[in-house]
This record gives structure tokens, sequence and C-alpha cells, in this order.
């Protein structure tokens, strides 16, 4: 678990951008905590990541999220409920389910129940095979991001890949390995 | 002895600006963490599998069908519309004009032919009978 929420001079702005936060003033909430990113605070890419799906840009969010130096999923239940938001708005609902099976009650009893809910949408909207059309729409959207966005392009490709595992033929789950692996891995950057 | 002394109270005050400095960062992240977990929500859409055949369909009822495009299309039809209306106004008034025209050159030749006519007249008049003539010069008998 990270404790400090960043070097000096980052806390202040960590404090800034809680208030705007809570104020729903997300836009500048999202200055403040970029600030105190670039002051260094690894907890603050996290609360960029979280701003980023309250205003509606989630593949952006997906981005900050996983992109190197940010919090580790499992290192904090709540930014990591954030990041299962980010990946359901952008409609990577395996990934989300994966870290909404973490939270359990880590993220207190509130968070803990909404995840269950999360989770129990996600079930019902999954319960049967995945279309090949399906499949195919998340292969094109990882080749277009591979160029300019290579951790969501990578996360694409994995969702097509877990998705694939579900039918019976394994539709596009080697082609999905295949191109996530050309994907340059933005996590084993950072670890 | 000078030296020790600024040595000692130096490492003091960076020992005790330590927890100051932490306590501060852990504030700033236990508020951020409650104001996040305030905020908090489930998910705005319901969960969907994309597929590319409802993307396109959804992409040509917005754009193309009822959407922006058939609303640009009507906007083009009523300023078309607009503008055939504005032609044919400015046709008529032209037409207008030109009548007009055509009636005040008609005026203007017409009268004309009747002040042609009328000098022809006189002049008919004068070689009939010569005395009558006012321009004819009259000289004395004596």
């Amino acid at each position: 678990m990270i404790v400090s929420a960043g070097p000096a001079g980052a806390g202040e702005h960590v404090l800034a951008g809680a208030r705007l936060f809570r104020a729903e003033r997300y836009a500048e909430a999202l200055v403040e905590f970029r600030v105190a990113e670039r002051l260094g605070s690894a907890q603050a890419r996290g609360y960029v990541g979280a701003t980023l799906v309250k205003l509606d840009r989630p593949e952006q969010a997906v981005e900050a999220f996983e992109a190197p130096g940010a919090p580790a999923p499992g290192d904090d239940a709540l930014l990591d409920y954030y990041h299962a938001l980010a990946c359901h708005e952008a409609r990577l609902y395996l990934r989300a389910d994966r870290l909404l099976e973490t939270i359990g009650a880590r993220a207190g009893p509130r968070i803990g129940e909404l995840a269950r809910q999360v989770r129990a949408d996600i079930a019902a909207a999954l319960a049967s095979p995945p279309s090949r059309a399906a499949i195919d729409w998340y292969l094109a959207r990882c080749d277009d991001n591979a160029a300019g966005h290579a951790a969501l392009a990578r996360a694409q490709c994995e969702e097509a890949a877990a998705l694939g595992a579900r039918r019976a033929d394994r539709y596009g789950v080697a082609e999905a390995h295949s191109r996530a692996e050309r994907l340059k891995p933005a996590r084993a950057e950072a670890r | 002895m000078k030296r020790t002394h600024l040595l000692i109270a130096a490492a003091a005050g960076f020992l005790m600006a330590k927890p100051v400095l932490a306590d501060e960062t852990t504030e700033a992240k236990n508020d951020a963490d409650e104001a996040l977990a305030q905020k908090a929500d489930v998910p705005a859409k319901p969960p969907v599998l994309p597929d590319q055949a409802s993307d396109r369909a959804r992409y040509v009822h917005d754009n193309i069908a009822f959407g922006k495009k058939g609303d640009a299309e009507r906007l083009a039809h009523s300023k078309a519309e607009s503008q055939g209306k504005s032609d044919a106004d400015d046709a008529e008034h032209d037409a207008a004009n030109r009548a007009a025209h055509g009636a005040a050159a008609s005026a203007a030749g017409a009268a004309n032919a009747d002040s042609h006519d009328k000098a022809g007249r006189d002049r008919s008049n004068d070689a009939r009978n010569p005395t009558q003539s006012p321009t004819t010069p009259s000289t004395p008998r004596r």
C-alpha cells in the first residue's frame, strides 16, 4: 500500500485536487492532480485516472492507470475500483471484472457493494459466448491504437483473446495473443 | 564548537521536518481517497459487447439516416428553398422593372410619334396656306 501522496509540494496539489473533485469540478481537479504527478507523486497518477473516468474519457483513464509508474493493481483498492470503471466504460469488461474480483471488502463496504453490482451486470452481459463480430471489433481497435496508444491497444487485444477463449472455436485467440505480444507491455517497463 | 552546534541544530530540524512532511502527504492522500470514495458510483452505461454491424448501424442512424446528415440535408433543403424564393422574388422584381422600363419606353416612343405627327401636320398646313405662316417675314408696302 502506498502511504505517501508524493514529495514536497505534490501534497498541496493533491489536496487542492481532492477539494475540487469533491466539488465535482473535475476538469480543474485534473489539472491539480497532473501537477502533483509531474512533481513526482505516483499516487497522483491514479487520481488522474479516476478524474478522467469522471470526465467520461475512459480510454485515456485506462492509459493513465496502466502507464509505467502508476499504482499497480492490488496496491490501492479504491484506485482499483476506478481502474475497473475505466475498463468498463472502455468496454474492457473482462479486464474490469478481474480488477473488481480482487477488491472485495478492501475498499470498505460501500465500494465492495458497488463492485459486486458491477460484476453481476458484467456476468449477465457475458453469459453467452461472444460473437465473432465482437472479437473483431476489439482486434480492429487494437490495430487502430497500436501506433500511439500501446497500453490501450494491448488491453484491447487481451480483451479479444479473453473473449475468444469463451467460444468453443477459440475464435481470434491466437491472433489476439500474437498482436498483444508485439505491443510493448506497459507494466513490464515500470517493474 | 560553533560548527558542531550548527550541525546538531540542522540535523534536529531535518528530523523534525520529515514527520511533518509525511503528515502533510498522508493527509493529502487521505483527503483525496475520501473524495474519490464519496464520488464513486456504478457505471453510467450497462455492459454491452460491441460488434461491427451494430456500430455501423448506429453510425448510419446517427450520422446519415436521421441524424447529422439528415439534419444537414434538411438544412440544405430549407436554404435552397429560401434561396429559391429569394431568387424568384428577385426575378419578379426584375421582370417588374423590365416591364416598367418597357412601358416608359413605349410611352416615350408614343409621345415622340405624336410629336412627329403634329410636326408633319403643321408642315402640311403651311404648304397649303403660306400667308398664314408665322415664319414668313412681311415687307411694308410703300
